[in-house]
Parts: C-alpha cells; sequence; structure tokens
C-alpha cells in the first residue's frame, strides 16, 4: 500500500479506486531483485484480494529441459513464478489472458501489466487499466486497489491522433497481415498518445485487433486505441474524441504500409529455417485457421513433429513449432 | 531541490527491493525529480514519503488500515 500512495502521489492522483483483476507480469525473471521481491511478499503472508493472472515465466515448468540457461536462474526463475502462486496468482503463463479466462466487462477498472494485453484490455474489451509495470502490479491486486489517474478515468481515455486509411484496397482490409504492420506504423507515429483509426472494416477480428495493437504497443507505448466502428468506446469517430477536436490527423497510404512492412521484413529472399508463430499466445481462432493450412502446404524437407501452445516458455508468450527433421 | 538529490530520496522506499532495481522505478521518479527540480517545484519532505501521512491523497479508512499493516494485505 506504501508504494501504492507514493505512485498515486508521483502520478497526481487524488485517490486510489477499486480493481475488479490484475495482471502480473512480474512473474517473469529479471534478476535476482525480483526474486527477492516476490518471496518478501509471500513469506510475509500477502495473498492477491482480486482474481489474478501471471503472464510468461522465464522457465519451461512442462519442459524444463528446453531452458537454455544457468541452472541457478533457471532455479531462482522457478522459485519467482512459485512465489507468485503462494500468493494466490492463478497460473496461466500467458501473455493474452483475454483470450481465455480472463476478460474484464466494458468498463471494468482493472491493473493488467504486459503491454498487449493492457492496449487489448483497454482497446477492445474497453475495461480501464493504465500501463502498470512489474512490481505495481502486484502491489495492486494485493490491496485490490489502483490509483485513479490517467486511462482510469472517461477524460483522459478520448482520442488525440487521428488516423486515416486512404486508398487501401479492401482485399488488403481482410488480411491478417495488414494488421501488425498498421500497428508497427501507428505506434511509431502515435508514442504515447490515443491514435483514433477511420477507415477499418466492421468485420475486423479480435486477433487482428490483438496483432494491431501489440504492434502499436511495441513500436509506440500505445495503451489505447480507438477503431471508429469497430472498438467499443469509438461507435463514431465524434464518440472516439469526445467531442474534442483530433490534435492532429495522418493519412496513411499504400506507400507508408509497404515502408513499415520492409522495416520488419529484415530477411533476404531464399529457404525459410524457422516460422515463429504466436507472439502474443495464438488463440483458438488462428490454431482453426492454421491447421488446415499446414495439412495443406507441409513444410518442405523436415516434418512438424510438435505444435503446442508453450504457456511456460519465456519470451513473450511465443507457440512454438517445432519443425524437427524426421 | 536538485535533480540528483531527488533522484536518491525518491528511491530510499524501495530500497528492500534489492541491488538491481528494476528501470522502471528509477525511470518513473527520476523524470518526476528532473521535472520537479526544472520548475523549481518543491519536491515531498522525506516523512511526508516514507510515512505517507501527507493529505495528497485521500485514503479510506480501509486504505489507512492497510498502510498500518492491519488490513492482512501482507507487509508493508
Amino acid at each position: 500500500m506504501r508504494i501504492l500512495v507514493t505512485m498515486a502521489e508521483v502520478y497526481g492522483a487524488e485517490r486510489l479506486l477499486d480493481i475488479e483483476s490484475a495482471h502480473i507480469d512480474g512473474c517473469l525473471y529479471h534478476g535476482y531483485s525480483g526474486l527477492e521481491f516476490a518471496e518478501r511478499l509471500a513469506e510475509g503472508g500477502a495473498r492477491v484480494v482480486v482474481p489474478t493472472t501471471l503472464n510468461v515465466g522465464a522457465m519451461d515448468l512442462i519442459h524444463p529441459e528446453a531452458f537454455r540457461g544457468s541452472e541457478q536462474v533457471g532455479r531462482w526463475a522457478t522459485r519467482m513464478m512459485e512465489a507468485y502462486q503462494a500468493m494466490g496468482c492463478q497460473p496461466t503463463f500467458t501473455c493474452a489472458p483475454y483470450q481465455a479466462m480472463h476478460r474484464p466487462p466494458f468498463g471494468a477498472q482493472v491493473a493488467w501489466a504486459e503491454s498487449n494485453a493492457i492496449v487489448f484490455a483497454n482497446s477492445v474489451l474497453g475495461a480501464r487499466t493504465n500501463r502498470y509495470g512489474d512490481f505495481i502490479d502486484i502491489c495492486a491486486a494485493i490491496t485490490g486497489r489502483a490509483p485513479d489517474n490517467g486511462l482510469h478515468r472517461t477524460e483522459n481515455r478520448r482520442g488525440q491522433i487521428l488516423f486515416r486509411l486512404l486508398g487501401i484496397p479492401e482485399r488488403l482490409l481482410h488480411e491478417d497481415v495488414l494488421f501488425p504492420v498498421l500497428g508497427y506504423h501507428i505506434g511509431a507515429q502515435t508514442g504515447t498518445h490515443i491514435p483514433v483509426i477511420s477507415g477499418l472494416l466492421p468485420t475486423t477480428s479480435e486477433d487482428q485487433l490483438k496483432a494491431l495493437g501489440a504492434a502499436a504497443a511495441s513500436s509506440g507505448g500505445v495503451a489505447l486505441f480507438h477503431a471508429v466502428g469497430v472498438t467499443p468506446e469509438a461507435p463514431t469517430l465524434d464518440a472516439a474524441f469526445q467531442s474534442y477536436p483530433p490534435e492532429r490527423v495522418v493519412d496513411i497510404t499504400m506507400k507508408d504500409l509497404r515502408q513499415a512492412r520492409d522495416m520488419l521484413s529484415t530477411a533476404p529472399d531464399g529457404r525459410i529455417n524457422v516460422v515463429a508463430l504466436g507472439s502474443p499466445h495464438f488463440s483458438l481462432a488462428e490454431f482453426a485457421q492454421l491447421m488446415p493450412l499446414l495439412e495443406q502446404y507441409p513444410p518442405r524437407g523436415c516434418g512438424v513433429h510438435r505444435l503446442h501452445p508453450s504457456h511456460y516458455s519465456g519470451g513473450a508468450g511465443a507457440t512454438r513449432l517445432a519443425a524437427n527433421p524426421a | 531541490m536538485a535533480a540528483s538529490e531527488g533522484i536518491s530520496f525518491h528511491l530510499r522506499p524501495f530500497c528492500f527491493v534489492g541491488r538491481n532495481l528494476p528501470a522502471f522505478l528509477i525511470t518513473s521518479f527520476s523524470l518526476r525529480a528532473v521535472k520537479c527540480a526544472a520548475s523549481k517545484e518543491r519536491l515531498y519532505m522525506d516523512d511526508e514519503l516514507l510515512d505517507n501521512t501527507n493529505d495528497r491523497v485521500k485514503l479510506t479508512d480501509r486504505d489507512r488500515a492497510m498502510l498500518a499493516g492491519e488490513d492482512g494485505a501482507g507487509p508493508r
């Protein structure tokens, strides 16, 4: 609570508010201090008071033999994951909790960490969270409280920059490949402001919005975006901006998208050795889309021996496609 | 208050975290300290920060109980 109150002071928040759930990123091992912090809380009897899920950990608990690191780091990483479970956190170990068991309703006040989860919760679900980081996240979960500022407040959720899609073929608007590229471009242009995107199809899927948000939260510090006619707080352009004019208007053309694609595509042409899928975690819908494609176009020169969501893997929740030589 | 004083001062409540203090805390507090120093705004008093006894944040009775370690919300 002392940390939360101090953070509230720093942010200029006048009060704390109740939260309904939390998603913890502090369980990913980055150094011994994080382990000390978690074990100190757990040994002191701290327990979360709201439903709390865990982001990815540094150790693969199901396949520990797959861990590539020193034995000591592996041990500390495991202890850290266990400390958070001891505090009552659900051992979900996913960067996309919203795809399964953890979907806060529209307007719910939550304290989430993990950039892609934050932007999804705010933008697609209409829940309300700031970009919480390691250690503050568990403080909020233990107390059930968070500073009442930033994106927790309606007035701070209005759009700021309007991005207009100009001359983008409708065929491309249906394609999954558009969304990480578009998100990357928008994030780089937006920084930490709130972008409003006009021109997306109303049929844009959750997985496409997931990809857009994750990319925007990587190239920029985007915690919330609005897509007019798609996301819940943007039924109209006026609603997205809460009747204010945009601070800036940016047009996005095919030229912009090609430039963004080229920045992301650094591998030369030629044989592909590895395909990594699922960052953020693959959804069931994406698996349903992938499996027939693998049957139709099996990888050449190797067999697909294992395809599983590696919920206990490190990194940003990669789903591993292990294509071992037959 | 000089920015450097503000930084070290603001890190004090988190000393128990250990030697590898997470960068985000340093960044958050450092930026605030630099901002305050630049604007010659007076930063918080030491006791206020450590004890959370000021009234800048309006706390409920339950918040205060947790601050005092009386509400079962783990160590302070």
